[in-house]
């Protein structure tokens, strides 16, 4: 049985691609900060169809004793990994000269170093076993920006472009390393803007306008699933779930006749 | 007359960068850890007026807060910043130190957080400015043996597109310099037998200098360049914007 590390795996994209692949028969790891929510996925889980394994681990992926938990718990209930998933990151706004220090830190612990620190667990393990599949979940925000969430781009940007150099490290040991890049996805992320802000989302995108919502976290968690487990031939790809909305220069051509 | 504040002024990016921008005519303060070396020293007498060092660190709070006391006290302010600062690393991410990858964070990035809360006020009160970060080529692409170096720098490129979205209605335009290893860093000497390697992978079959990377930074804090904001300015020599294939000799 394959098995799979999820990182943020109680909401969101996490969830859905715990979920994902746990119908899919892999033996699933997520963790997570909320232990009710956890117990949630973990029962959803078994009273659907899938013919995987799941367990869920209560953590917080900012904190470096909780990775060195999380990874001994994942040798423990699965005795290694084939797949990790660094799903777990953390948003915010502001303009970057009100950012405090504090917020800087936090940010950056939860969305890139703790993908430092969990790599410097498993990819040894990954190495000795041969290989392996690192999906981290940058976003479009770390290709290009968003206005007033600069924190958030610095760490988006981080995770694009570590991602890059880890594919290119770590190819020679069958290791695959690639970054998923959505745009606005319907998870508690998105659903933290105000109703005008999330409408606004989905009105300016060429193509989720047409079909009255942004991405559905099941179609990352698909992509996800396949760049992962089936595309053996991408790496250090960011791929790309945006709808169109990033690949425009901003000038507002659809308004001149 | 135009005011610049260049961190990591004792790099060789950092000097040329300081005597360029003396040279054609600005005021230029430059920090860093580094005792200032001869070179700097002799700008500051030709230049006695208008050239200002400070030593510290730029990845500390406290000192950034002397450092504003001293732009304030020798400039009054400043027009434009170039964050030059960086330390390099080398090494497997699997197998890098925790406290190196803090270092890096913390002197490539964060200080950029430090350097905009402080001196950002000043370019909004007077009304504009201009932001250079050196986000580097290895922000850009990726690199082998760099990891750790290369998320801290794409999180600088990054941050550039995002501060120049922010900050274009106050004026103040924020722009990347991109340079290939061989300019910027320090751990090159001029004669170090590895920088041919880095001429022959190199379109142009040379590396790019300090002077090079500089005139660029000129570029992009100057007036020579107003309408441009969230630029990555690659200083590379076309290296970058190959697929990765073969170089098809004699095709």
């Amino acid at each position: 049985m394959k098995r799979v590390l999820i990182t943020g795996a109680t909401t969101g994209m996490g969830c859905a691609t715990a979920k994902y692949y746990y119908k899919h028969g892999w033996n699933v790891v997520g963790c997570g900060r909320h232990e009710e929510k956890g117990i949630k996925l973990v029962s959803d889980c078994r009273a659907s169809e899938g013919k995987g394994e799941i367990t869920f681990v209560c953590c917080d992926v900012s904190k470096k004793e909780d990775i060195q938990m999380l990874y001994n718990k994942v040798m423990e209930v699965m005795g290694g990994v084939d797949t990790v998933i660094n799903n777990a990151g953390a948003r915010n706004a502001g303009l970057l000269h009100n950012v405090s220090v504090e917020d800087w830190d936090y940010m950056m612990n939860v969305d890139i170093k703790s993908i430092f620190l969990l790599s410097k667990l498993v990819v040894p393990y990954m190495i000795e076993n041969g290989g392996g599949s690192i999906m981290n979940l940058a976003s479009i925000s770390g290709v290009l920006a968003d206005w007033k969430t600069p924190l958030y781009c610095a760490a988006k940007g981080a995770v694009v472009n570590i991602t890059r150099a880890m594919a290119l490290d770590y190819a020679k040991y069958n290791i695959r390393v690639n970054a998923m890049c959505p745009g606005a996805v319907n998870t508690p992320m998105y659903e933290a803007n105000t109703p005008e802000i999330a409408q606004e989302y989905i009105d300016t995108n060429p193509l989720w306008s047409v079909y009255g919502e942004v991405c559905p976290p099941e179609a990352v968690a698909e992509y996800i699933y396949f760049i992962s487990e089936k595309a053996r031939y991408v790496d250090g790809a960011h791929l790309r779930i945006t709808g169109a909305a990033d690949v425009k220069t901003g000038q507002p051509t659809e308004k001149v006749i | 007359m135009k005011r610049i504040l260049i961190t990591d002024v004792t790099s060789k990016v950092g000097q040329a960068s300081a005597e360029l921008f003396l040279k054609r005519g600005w005021i230029v303060v430059g920090f860093g850890r580094k005792p200032i070396g001869d070179r700097l020293l002799e700008l500051g007498i030709k230049y006695n007026k208008v050239f200002f060092c400070m030593e510290g660190d730029v990845s500390k709070e406290e000192e950034i807060d002397k450092l504003e006391a001293f732009v304030i006290e020798c400039a009054g302010g400043v027009d434009a910043i170039f964050n030059n600062a960086e330390v390099a690393l080398f090494g497997q991410l699997h197998l890098t130190d925790e406290s190196a990858w803090d270092e890096i964070f913390s002197v490539n990035l964060r200080s950029i957080l430090l350097t905009t809360r402080t001196f950002l006020p000043y370019m909004m009160e007077n009304g504009g400015g201009a932001i250079v970060n050196n986000a580097s080529l290895s922000g850009l692409q990726g690199e082998y043996n760099m990891a750790a170096y290369c998320a801290a720098m794409g999180g600088v490129a990054d941050l550039t597109r995002a501060m120049a979205l922010d900050y274009g209605e106050y004026k103040i335009r924020v722009n990347g310099i991109c340079a290939g290893a061989e300019c910027i860093t320090d751990l090159f000497d001029y004669d170090d037998e590895r920088l041919v390697l880095f001429a022959n992978a190199n379109p142009m079959h040379k590396v790019g200098t300090p002077m090079e990377c500089a005139k660029c930074v000129y570029f992009l804090a100057s007036d020579e360049s107003t309408h441009c904001s969230g630029v990555l300015l690659p200083v590379s020599g076309a290296v970058d914007v190959q697929t990765g294939g073969p170089r098809n000799e004699g095709l």
